[in-house]
């Protein structure tokens, strides 16, 4: 167990050093090289002294030492649109939006697609299953954004139920009525795909789970379908739909970027955007590997749950 | 080849073995109505957008103050945009776009996926465990601020959308060609080859990779499909397709400031991008019940 987690580290911290490494490659080959994190409008003379503090003048693996160390110590430079403030404070100050926006649409993934997911399953190829599993279907080919827009347009424009943008009113702002009306367009939106994948998923492991001897054991002992469903199946199926739990991240941090656009969501994915739009480079660097890290933190954790929810799994 | 083709078989239909490829397409067609309509759907969508320089539409791009907003009309069949540019004549060219991009950021995605596939299931040991590595890395991450990166450095031509799309998407299909190549390398046909004098690159590329056929197919037709989506949610944010060329995803930009005055603005463009990856996805299923039999009802 420890020895698998030490591992399970180990291949974190490789995969945060492959994803610094792949940003340092990206500026190393952007055209005008480090240039990229410095201002254009300065002058050449200025521009040579900063090269100079920022080492360009260096062989590139001491270049690529020193990022690696800036990254690992949080310093990611400064903003180039936002008058040179630092990146790592402007990434502080955003995240609260993102994780409420994020841990909202995981909350709806699990509430919402696990059960689907067992009633599709109950409901093998009958008519209801087949509804759910069209709309999963349509979930995962539907665009957020367009989504995202079809429900400002029914709910904010039409209905007058739902505002369009923001994460609250100005001057109400402890109402948690008000907050909840801001939360439900995105977080819908955020969650659409990693709802129908978790759908699918449930589905398909309650199916495999039903085909085991153990089922088919307590089925001719002639236990209610209830019993064998809720005390039997459940606890085995529900186990591998955790690591969906890796999937889905990703999956809604990388949507957050358009979603948070869409409805003027003011968290790290509208905050990427806007500096990939402004071409701010060390800001949008520092977001994408501030990110990567987070997403590969919360891998971690889960996987070390896995094996606390799953006494068979046992790591050496 | 033969290997697969005879482990061929099909539980809803006896007798299968007998049955043409044709024939099988078109019974598992006929199951599946909704690719059954994806496929009449891409060939429309393809044959239109490749003949849209002979057809009789207004300029995509012209802008017309004076004909903003217009109502459909015979001149217009599906009316004007904001800046009096004909809808249908924008829909039909941002298709091309989106569709080019969707099939080259795919094909890219396989080519990128075989070699690497190949080449790390053939050799296993050290060069294995560093692409495994980095596959596990780069799918664990959210790749899509990366294409923000690579966008905010490089600009967003489609050049550089399907290579950067291609880039972060290969991961799986990867894995899938591993573990074909690691199912069939140490099998007599390659001992054989080997025996016979075959270099390590033909044992790769002329043996094995053929092997992995059927599911760079099935891969190739559901990523048109996942690339297209992020074509759209790129240029959608002003960082893919620029205007004034017209993409299903960048007509949705300003739709939304429009929508008292023309809410078909936003419906059409949506519609399409759906539609299309609606039809990619589910051909994509249809393929892997033909040509994949042992992929079926696994894999969500």
């Amino acid at each position: 167990m420890f020895n698998y987690l030490l591992r399970r580290l180990l291949s974190s911290v490789i995969v945060l050093f492959i994803v610094v490494t792949i940003t340092f490659f990206m500026i190393q080959l952007a055209p005008g090289g480090l240039s990229i994190l410095m201002r254009p409008d300065i002058t050449a003379e200025e521009a040579a002294r900063l090269a100079r503090n920022l080492g360009l003048d260096r062989p590139p693996h001491v270049q690529y030492f020193n990022w690696l160390r800036n990254v690992l110590t949080g310093d990611f430079g400064q903003s180039l649109a936002y008058g040179g403030r630092s990146v790592l404070e402007m990434v502080v100050e955003r995240l609260p939006a993102t994780l409420y926006l994020g841990l909202s649409a995981m909350l709806l993934t699990l509430v919402l697609g696990i059960p689907t997911g067992i009633i599709a399953a109950r409901n093998q190829n009958n008519a209801i299953d087949q509804v759910l599993s069209f709309f999963s279907f349509l979930g995962l080919a539907t665009p957020n954004f367009w989504l995202g827009i079809m429900l400002i347009v029914l709910f904010s424009v039409e209905l007058n139920w739902l505002p369009a943008s923001g994460i609250r009113s100005s001057g109400d702002e402890l109402s948690f009525w008000n907050r909840l009306k801001h939360l439900v367009m995105p977080a819908v939106v955020l969650g659409t795909s990693s709802v129908a994948t978790i759908v699918r998923y449930t589905r398909s492991s309650w199916l495999e789970t039903m085909r085991l001897d153990y089922v088919l054991v307590a089925r001719s002992k002639g236990l209610s379908r209830r019993h064998i469903d809720y005390k039997h199946i459940l606890r085995n199926a529900i186990i591998p739909v955790i690591t969906v739990f890796g999937i889905a991240l990703p999956r809604i941090v990388g949507g957050a970027a358009v979603v948070e656009t869409l409805f003027s969501w003011p968290g790290l994915g509208k905050l990427a955007v806007d500096a990939a739009l402004r071409r701010d480079t060390p800001l949008i660097l520092g977001v994408t590997i501030f990110i990567s890290a987070a997403v590969i933190l919360s891998n971690l954790l889960v996987d070390t749950l896995y094996p606390v929810l799953d006494p068979r799994i046992r790591y050496e | 080849m033969s290997v697969q083709t005879r482990n061929i078989r099909l539980k809803e239909s006896p007798g299968s073995r007998s049955k043409t490829i044709w024939k099988r397409a078109r019974w598992l067609l006929g199951k599946n109505k909704l690719a059954a309509f994806g496929l009449i759907y891409i060939v429309l969508i393809t044959v239109t957008v490749l003949i849209e320089p002979w057809l009789p539409l207004g300029s995509p791009t012209r802008i017309s103050l004076l004909d903003q907003f217009l109502p459909p009309s015979l001149e217009h069949p599906l009316g004007t945009d904001e800046n009096g540019r004909d809808v249908l004549a924008r829909l039909i060219v941002g298709g091309r776009i989106s569709l080019a991009v969707g099939v080259a950021g795919a094909v890219l995605t396989v080519l990128i996926a075989s070699t690497v596939g190949v080449i790390s299931g053939f050799f296993g040991g050290l060069v294995d465990q560093l692409f495994m590595r980095l596959v596990d890395g780069l799918m664990s991450i959210p790749t899509f601020f990366f294409l923000l990166v690579i966008v905010a450095i490089w600009g967003s031509s489609p050049a550089v959308l399907i290579v950067s799309l291609a880039l972060t998407r290969w991961m799986a299909v990867a894995r899938l060609v591993r573990s074909e190549v690691l199912r069939f390398k140490n099998q007599e046909f390659v001992t054989a080859a080997r025996g016979l004098g075959a270099s390590n690159i033909r044992l790769m590329f002329h043996h094995l990779l053929p092997q992995a056929v059927p599911s760079l197919i099935v891969a190739t037709s559901i990523n048109v499909g996942v690339v297209m989506l992020i074509e759209a949610a790129l240029s959608f944010l002003g960082l893919g397709i620029l205007p004034p060329t017209p993409s299903w995803g960048n007509m949705l930009t300003d739709s939304q400031y429009y929508i008292w005055y023309a809410p078909h603005l936003a419906v059409y463009p949506g519609l399409m991008i759906l539609f299309s990856v609606l039809a990619f996805n589910s051909l994509g299923d249809v393929l892997r019940d033909l040509l994949d039999p042992r992929m079926q009802g696994n894999e969500p």
